[in-house]
């Protein structure tokens, strides 16, 4: 039987040639909730609207052919429109509410709670590439839940409807939808981190992130002062309004709100700006008491 | 480039070299002009509370700019190349400090995937490490049930995972019981004689310097107070005795300061220190010219450790 010498060896091998400093830090905290069941199955739940527009693509596109013409009429407008609605669902809206929820509310507040921030510090990685790798986690999580099923919707699209003359009138969706996605992330994974750096509890963050982000009573008060003034530039206040400007603009889709889609956007660049300036300032790796 | 060469630590003069360090925490200097020059090997960072121990720690690392003055570990600048210095050093930092939702082996991993290591080595090293650091058996155990000594014992194993050239322990023994104690020191010294890795072990432990470090620093209010060989500990404890007798002990002291020794009483005794070589033959020389007014009754070596030097450096 060998005997293995356990007393401490020095290492000779070689460090990645080119390491992504953030992408430990994603790839773990991405494996820690995919291994839980519940975001399983969630992530498919999130997959059940985009898979029942592409049947209802389908029936809509092939009508006459699958002799369902007489019951759905052929719908002609499977535009950029379309695929904004897709985009912007209340299906689509709802997975990326749960997994910014669920998954960024406790990414920095549980470091802080433990004191991990001195250990990821002592390793070689700047406060920039601790932030990458966090956003990357809700960002995975978005991209699954948003554009993957909506891009291979629009493959799908592609492919049933051939010709030059469709494609010409969406080839620029998946564009508009990657940009709509980065700003999501931005705008969403960042307000989860900026309240994951201030807060220790993860019902708590969760709660500020809906009431900020635009869910409960801020809805209700923006809907009240565009009632009484009749201004309906008092959306700007609300980010969910704002994202679903900005994006309806960048799909090239009637606007939903009476306000410019510049404003929008400079607002949102107010929001990602504050958040990533408060999260930088919050990831101290050494904690200074006066 | 990431890639770089391994430091030779032993072809350096010095692993951290300091000139003109000041790090004020708002209004509060902190560290005053630290220059300090650290020869390669173990070396004991010693000082009462609030002396900048820590500071100065954080601030070679990089994770606090420093104010004033410059500072190179391991011969790169701390302002300049920070991750290239992280990337050499293995930091056991003094508090508690957890990745959640791990086990030993997942966090040890991890710590060597954050450094550069490539997922496989990074798993195979941390197998490694967690045996020598005597974790072996409970590297799958859930992290919220490890002991004190165990949670120091994987600081350890995530600081030494990537196979730092210099280590930096602040308080690596603090909340430890004797024998994890004795664990704990054991790997350092062997870390540190015997596998050619630097160490700058900070503790206000004096027993865990004399134990473990061939240099000792003594910080004092930000300022180095004293920075000496601990082998020189020995030689002046062959000079120093501690006396205890009855009759003229008074007279005997008297005697000894007339001439040229030191002599300052001690509970039931004397403290003698002998300012030559000669042994004990001026303490007998001393009794001979009392005629017998004074009687020894015991004579022991005293133990002029660091303890004293680090009293008399402080004080």
């Amino acid at each position: 039987m060998p005997i293995y010498d356990q007393g401490y060896q020095r290492w000779n091998g070689e460090m990645a040639k080119h390491p992504v400093r953030w992408w430990p830090i994603l790839r773990r905290g991405v494996l820690e909730v995919v291994k839980q069941r519940k975001y399983l199955m969630l992530m498919l739940g999130a997959w059940i609207a985009p898979l029942v527009k592409g049947v209802e693509l389908y029936f809509k596109s092939r009508a006459n052919e699958v002799g369902v013409g007489q019951i759905l009429p052929v719908n002609t407008d499977i535009g950029m429109s379309f695929f904004y609605d897709v985009f912007t669902s209340v299906a689509s809206e709802l997975a990326v509410l749960l997994f910014v929820v669920l998954v960024g509310s406790d990414l920095i507040a549980r470091d802080r709670r433990h004191n991990a921030l001195q250990m990821y510090f002592s390793k070689p990685l700047t406060r920039n590439d601790y932030i990458m790798g966090k956003l990357g986690v809700v960002a995975a999580f978005i991209v699954m839940v948003v554009w993957v099923p909506n891009i291979i919707l629009w493959l799908f699209a592609i492919s049933l409807r051939h010709g030059s003359s469709y494609f010409a009138a969406v080839w620029a969706a998946p564009f508009a939808g990657t940009a709509y996605t980065v700003l999501l992330i931005a705008v969403t994974g960042l307000l989860i981190l900026a309240l994951s750096s201030i807060g220790r509890r993860a019902n708590l963050i969760a709660v500020s992130w809906l009431i900020i982000y635009g869910y409960g009573p801020l809805a209700g008060v923006v809907e009240l002062l565009q009632g009484f003034t009749g201004h309906e530039r008092w959306g700007l206040i609300r980010i969910k309004g704002n994202l679903d400007q900005v994006g309806a603009w960048m799909f090239g889709v009637r606007l939903p709100n009476d306000f410019h889609p510049i404003l929008s956007t400079l607002v949102l660049a107010v929001v990602v700006g504050g958040c990533y300036w408060l999260v930088r300032r919050r990831i101290e790796p050494v904690e200074v008491v006066l | 480039m990431y890639q770089e060469r391994r430091v030779l630590v032993n072809s350096l003069s010095f692993i951290l070299e300091t000139q003109g360090l000041v790090q004020r925490y708002g209004p509060k200097e902190v560290l005053h002009g630290v220059d300090i020059q650290l020869s390669p090997g173990a070396v004991g960072l010693l000082g009462p509370n609030g002396a900048g121990k820590s500071t100065l720690l954080r601030t070679v690392l990089g994770l606090l700019p420093s104010a004033a003055g410059r500072a190179q570990v391991l011969g790169f600048d701390v302002a300049t190349d920070a991750l290239a210095i992280r990337r050499r050093i293995g930091l056991v930092p003094e508090s508690e400090c957890m990745v959640p939702g791990m086990n030993a082996l997942e966090m040890t991993a991890y710590a060597g995937e954050l450094v550069g290591m490539q997922h496989r080595d990074a798993i195979e090293r941390a197998h490694q490490v967690l045996y020598y650091v005597g974790l072996g058996e409970s590297r799958y155990r859930d992290l919220g049930g490890y002991s004190q000594g165990m949670k120091q014992r994987l600081k350890l194993a995530q600081a030494l995972v990537h196979d730092p050239d210099l280590l930096l322990l602040d308080e690596p023994t603090a909340g430890m019981d004797p024998p994890g104690r004795e664990a704990m020191l054991g790997l350092v010294r062997d870390i540190s004689r015997n596998k050619g890795v630097s160490v700058i072990l900070s503790t206000h432990l004096l027993a865990d310097v004399e134990e473990t470090c061939d240099q000792v620093l003594v910080l004092k209010d930000g300022r180095v107070a004293d920075y000496r060989p601990v082998a020189r500990q020995t030689i002046e404890r062959r000079l120093i005795y501690d006396l205890r007798g009855r009759g003229a002990i008074e007279e005997l002291a008297a005697h000894l300061v007339q001439t040229g020794h030191q002599a300052e009483p001690i509970q039931d005794g004397l403290r003698v220190v002998l300012s030559s070589a000669e042994g004990t033959e001026p303490i007998f020389r001393a009794l001979v010219a009392l005629e017998g007014r004074a009687e020894i009754r015991e004579m022991v070596e005293a133990t002029r450790g660091i303890q004293e030097s680090f009293v008399e450096a402080t004080s």
